[in-house]
């Protein structure tokens, strides 16, 4: 399923994430996502890996709707990433779902195509 | 900088008075579209075209959005755009330039973006409100839905290549049958104001309307990726046509919407470049917007590209017999076509000794009929009680006959 607070696809979140995801207990996402930044954000890196990154077309001749699905799959994990920040920055720091990221906050995807954690 | 007029085509019967190949028989003569343009040193048009009209119904796969374009009235729609943009194609301007074909989609099919309700009944009541509201953003913005194929279907049907039907049909994933091609494509249209996500305007939440738009922005360009690599001609993309009306906020979005990109280390397959609408500098006599709009791009890297904007609209209200967005403070504006005349043309002047700008585009040839919204060369081609613009029903504005003798 997709939950708006995710905005995500087609990812499923593992542990108990998934499961509250799966029940569509936003509140209670936020809180388990918030507080577990960092097991959260380690399975998202471990995926991203496993992807290779952002999909190259010329690895998907002809096959323009698999090349569709591989970039949706890695749109998902980038924005669970982000998700996951929102949900760490209410919980740790008090700041609003909807509030833009404080400015010094560091990229989401680096150079590399690998997710950066936001706890350094 | 470039000369841009901006026209409504799409979903609309031929030789309405912003078709560009409206042609006019009255007598006194009244100006046809095309001839203005071609007699004008115009260096681009801006056509339109709205996905909620053209599709109606939802798609499955990008197989299934081509069929379903390239068939019944939707095809019939189709190539009356492609004959629109084939013809601007073929036109030279007054300098003998060859003339830009820029087109723009905005609107979305309420079953996309999931306002329609049960009970709804598009084709024999679109009024109807249970119909949805077409400036909610889908909800699927991923490559692998329906938006993405809308948009990828419109820039493989105008590569330029010819094609009896369309994309996805006669073996070949490109083409139309006029072999019509666009030199640009404006992905959205002032979202700042116009568009809405979860129910909420990009008004009230420009940080999350930035996000969706950059979560657009960057689906359309792998989009654009995966074709460009594949040999095939990409035009230059152009997002977010941001709304300079003030409390729309379009500092604040653009920002959100650069920093989302910047965050996740987004360089443009395609050639992308920032498009902005200046009415209200224009009103204002000013540049001040722009020149923010300039900071903002000045602050993060645009693509890996450089800060050049496109101004895609702008316009002075002729009839400011209706409300229309005053600042605190500012007394009215005046009214009538010599001010239209005045304040467009100090614009255009003091835009043109600004760097990286590349256009300027005026709001319609001719004025919609009965739409309050008076930008255009020329006056109603309709009676149209209350307006203050004056002249001669269809006749040329001032701000027209200025134009027509500029020279970029």
């Amino acid at each position: 399923m997709t939950t708006p607070f995710l905005g995500t696809r087609t990812l499923r979140l593992p542990g108990r994430a998934g499961q509250l995801q799966a029940a569509g207990a936003t509140a209670s996402l936020v809180r388990e996502l918030g507080d577990n930044y960092g097991r959260y954000h380690e399975h998202l890196v471990a995926e991203l890996a496993r992807l290779g990154g952002r999909p190259d077309p010329a690895d998907y001749p002809g096959d323009f709707e698999g090349y569709c699905e591989a970039y949706s799959a890695v749109r998902d994990l980038v924005l669970a990433e982000i998700a996951l920040r929102r949900a760490r920055g209410f919980r740790k720091h008090g700041r609003r779902l909807a509030d833009p990221p404080p400015p010094d906050e560091p990229v989401v995807v680096d150079r590399n195509d690998k997710l950066v954690s936001v706890e350094g | 900088m470039a000369g841009a007029v901006h026209v409504d085509p799409a979903n609309l019967p031929n030789n309405h008075t912003n078709d560009y190949l409206k042609s006019d028989s009255s007598n006194p003569p009244r100006y046809p579209n095309r001839d203005f343009v071609k007699a004008s040193n115009t260096q681009y048009v801006r056509v339109w075209t709205d996905w909620s009209g053209m599709q109606p119904f939802p798609s499955s796969s990008f197989q299934q959005t081509c069929d379903w374009l390239n068939s019944g009235d939707r095809a019939t729609r189709m190539q009356a755009l492609d004959r629109q943009i084939a013809a601007i194609n073929s036109d030279r301007n007054a300098s003998g330039a060859n003339i830009g074909a820029m087109l723009v989609t905005s609107g979305f099919p309420s079953w996309a973006n999931g306002t329609r309700q049960a009970g709804c009944d598009i084709i024999n009541n679109p009024g109807d409100p249970r119909c949805g509201n077409t400036a909610e953003v889908p909800t699927d913005r991923s490559t692998s839905g329906p938006w993405a194929w809308w948009i990828t279907y419109l820039f493989l049907r105008y590569t330029g290549l010819h094609n009896p039907l369309g994309p996805g049909s006669n073996g070949s994933w490109q083409g139309n049958p006029s072999s019509a091609r666009i030199d640009s494509f404006e992905i959205c249209n002032e979202p700042n104001q116009t568009y809405r996500f979860n129910g909420q305007s990009g008004e009230g939440d420009p940080a999350g309307m930035g996000c969706v738009i950059a979560d657009m922005i960057m689906t359309a360009d792998a989009m654009a990726n995966f074709w460009k690599s594949g040999g095939y001609r990409v035009p230059t993309f152009l997002a977010p046509g941001t709304s300079d009306v003030s409390q729309f906020r379009p500092v604040t979005f653009a920002d959100n919407v650069l920093y989302r990109l910047n965050q996740s280390n987004w360089r443009g397959a395609a050639p992308w470049f920032w498009t902005h609408h200046n009415y209200q500098d224009i009103k204002n006599g000013q540049t001040t917007r722009l020149t923010d709009a300039r900071g903002v791009l000045a602050r993060y890297p645009w693509s890996g590209q450089n800060r050049v904007i496109w101004l895609t609209e702008g316009g002075y209200d002729a009839n400011q017999s209706l409300p229309d967005d005053p600042l605190p403070g500012q007394p009215s504006a005046p009214n009538g076509e010599p001010e239209q005349n005045i304040l467009c043309l100090g614009n255009f002047n003091a835009v043109r000794n600004l760097s990286n700008i590349y256009m300027w585009t005026n709001h319609m040839l001719n004025e919609e009929p009965h739409h309050p919204f008076e930008t255009a060369f020329f006056n109603d081609w309709i009676p149209q009680p209350g307006t203050k613009a004056g002249g001669t029903q269809g006749s040329q504005r001032q701000w027209g006959a200025t134009w027509r003798g500029l020279v970029p």
